[in-house]
């Protein structure tokens, strides 16, 4: 009966003092007097307290060689060379990654829809850009445009390899898209915001933890640079019927400029 | 002055987020990049040992390891602090580690790498099947532990029982840490008691 008393110090005293020895800043072990003086007289809680130490003991050493595996030499340069070259990384695309960029096509296709309605409503203000435009994105060589109707331009978001693709579109065989599709206006803040988000999809896999965390500090996702709150119009996009006509209507004007 | 960016595509616009927005994602200044080296050099060796320690295999540690340092990359700017780099470091580490554990079993029994590379001291073949028949029923029972108390466990076996270091680690209170160790070294003694119970091990 004593000893069933002093189980749960029994194993106190040896999860303490079991690296002890080793190991003296796990703690010095905390002898109770009581529990010493039956110790003294009881075989049986020696013993039992010698193969809690030894079971610990095993589990240190057997922790110990796990963890002392040594990598490969070259972990670090290997570390440092993948994320030198993320393009490197951008082309495994995953298998989700189609159907993703799928929707967020659609998302994009009811966005421009959207914002090619507001723009052509002369009440309704589109979005001003906050920095004078010219200052972010560099002015690219594009087609006589209508008064109201920004020159085309890639966002300074865009990379290198766009921009030349935008001017010389005939050279480039990716250029090869029917005429007939409409061109996409962004509003400068909106169009980095989903560059982001199209990067997050691919990245991520899912869009929900993006669009729920727009306003919260996430440096797991580094969101609160990425997206901008104010600059993702999610709302209209429930709303936008997507008529053929209406896209076609939109797509004679796009190609009017 | 121009109200709007126009894309010509959408196409191109999906297309060049792929690249852009990757390329942009983690491209950082000189300064950052210095540091992120100097994370390199100084906690590629932590985020391997907490993933070996999960997955016990040394490829898929590294991998893990650079995967960690990959998403690293791209939050950098928040987790610029070295303390905190390492303990965001070691969650994620630990929690890719998990991840692909659970892919890899979904897929195939793994067999247990590491022991196959135990060192070759043992006296004989009976030794060597004894040893590893022990070493599996440990890790067996460190991986059962809540993850908390696994985390805790082997983050002191990394840090060598330091447990201020392994405080830091998990950005926790060193009370915290060691009550979690001990009811993890507890549950250890409770599961793995039999081993040495009848048979002498050492």
């Amino acid at each position: 009966m004593a000893c069933e008393r002093f189980e749960d110090a029994l194993k106190q005293m040896a999860t303490d003092a079991a690296r002890s020895a080793e190991a003296p800043r796990l703690g010095a072990p905390r002898v109770e007097p009581e529990l010493e003086a039956h110790l003294a007289g009881c075989a049986r809680c020696r013993e039992e307290l010698d193969a809690l130490r030894r079971t610990l003991a095993l589990v240190d050493s057997e922790l110990h060689q796990l963890v002392a595996v040594e990598p490969s030499p070259d972990l670090a340069a290997r570390i440092r060379r993948a994320t030198a070259d993320v393009e490197e990384q951008a082309t495994g695309r995953p298998v989700w990654l189609w159907p993703a960029l799928a929707a967020a096509a659609v998302l994009l296709l009811a966005f421009v829809v959207l914002t090619r309605r507001q723009v052509s409503h002369p009440a309704v203000a589109t979005v001003e850009s906050p920095v004078p435009l010219a200052t972010q994105t560099p002015q690219l060589p594009g087609p006589t445009t209508p008064e109201r109707a920004p020159t085309p331009v890639l966002a300074a978001a865009a990379t290198a390899r766009a921009v030349p693709r935008e001017q010389a579109p005939a050279a480039q065989p990716h250029r090869s898209i029917p005429p007939a599709e409409p061109e996409v206006l962004v509003p400068p803040g909106e169009q980095a915001a989903l560059l982001r988000l199209a990067a997050l999809v691919t990245r991520q896999g899912a869009v929900p933890p993006v669009l729920s965390s727009v306003n919260q500090a996430s440096p797991d996702l580094a969101l609160p640079r990425a997206i901008d709150a104010e600059s993702i119009e999610i709302k209209p996009l429930e709303i936008v019927p997507l008529d053929p006509a209406e896209t076609n209507g939109t797509t004679a004007e796009g190609e009017g400029r | 002055m121009a109200r709007g960016v126009w894309l010509s595509r959408s196409e191109v616009l999906l297309d060049d987020a792929m690249s852009a927005g990757w390329a942009e994602a983690v491209s950082l200044d000189p300064a950052l990049e210095r540091e992120f080296e100097e994370r390199i050099a100084d906690s590629s060796m932590l985020a391997f040992r907490v993933a070996v320690s999960v997955l016990r295999h040394r490829e898929d540690a590294e991998d893990v390891a650079q995967d960690a340092f990959l998403r690293a990359r791209r939050a950098f700017s928040g987790i610029r602090d070295r303390d905190r780099f390492r303990a965001w470091l070691v969650r994620t580490s630990f929690r890719l580690a998990l991840d692909r554990l659970r892919g890899e079993r979904r897929r195939t029994r793994r067999q247990d790498a590491v022991a196959l590379e135990a060192p070759a001291r043992s006296e004989s073949a009976e030794a060597d099947a004894v040893r590893g028949e022990l070493r599996a029923h440990v890790t067996a029972a460190v991986s059962e532990l809540p993850e908390k108390l696994r985390i805790v466990t082997v983050l002191a076996a990394i840090e060598e029982h330091d447990l201020a270091s392994v405080a830091r680690l998990l950005e926790l209170p060193e009370g915290t840490v060691k009550s979690r160790l001990h009811r993890a070294r507890t549950l250890l003694a409770e599961r793995l008691r039999w081993l040495v119970s009848d048979s002498k091990t050492r």
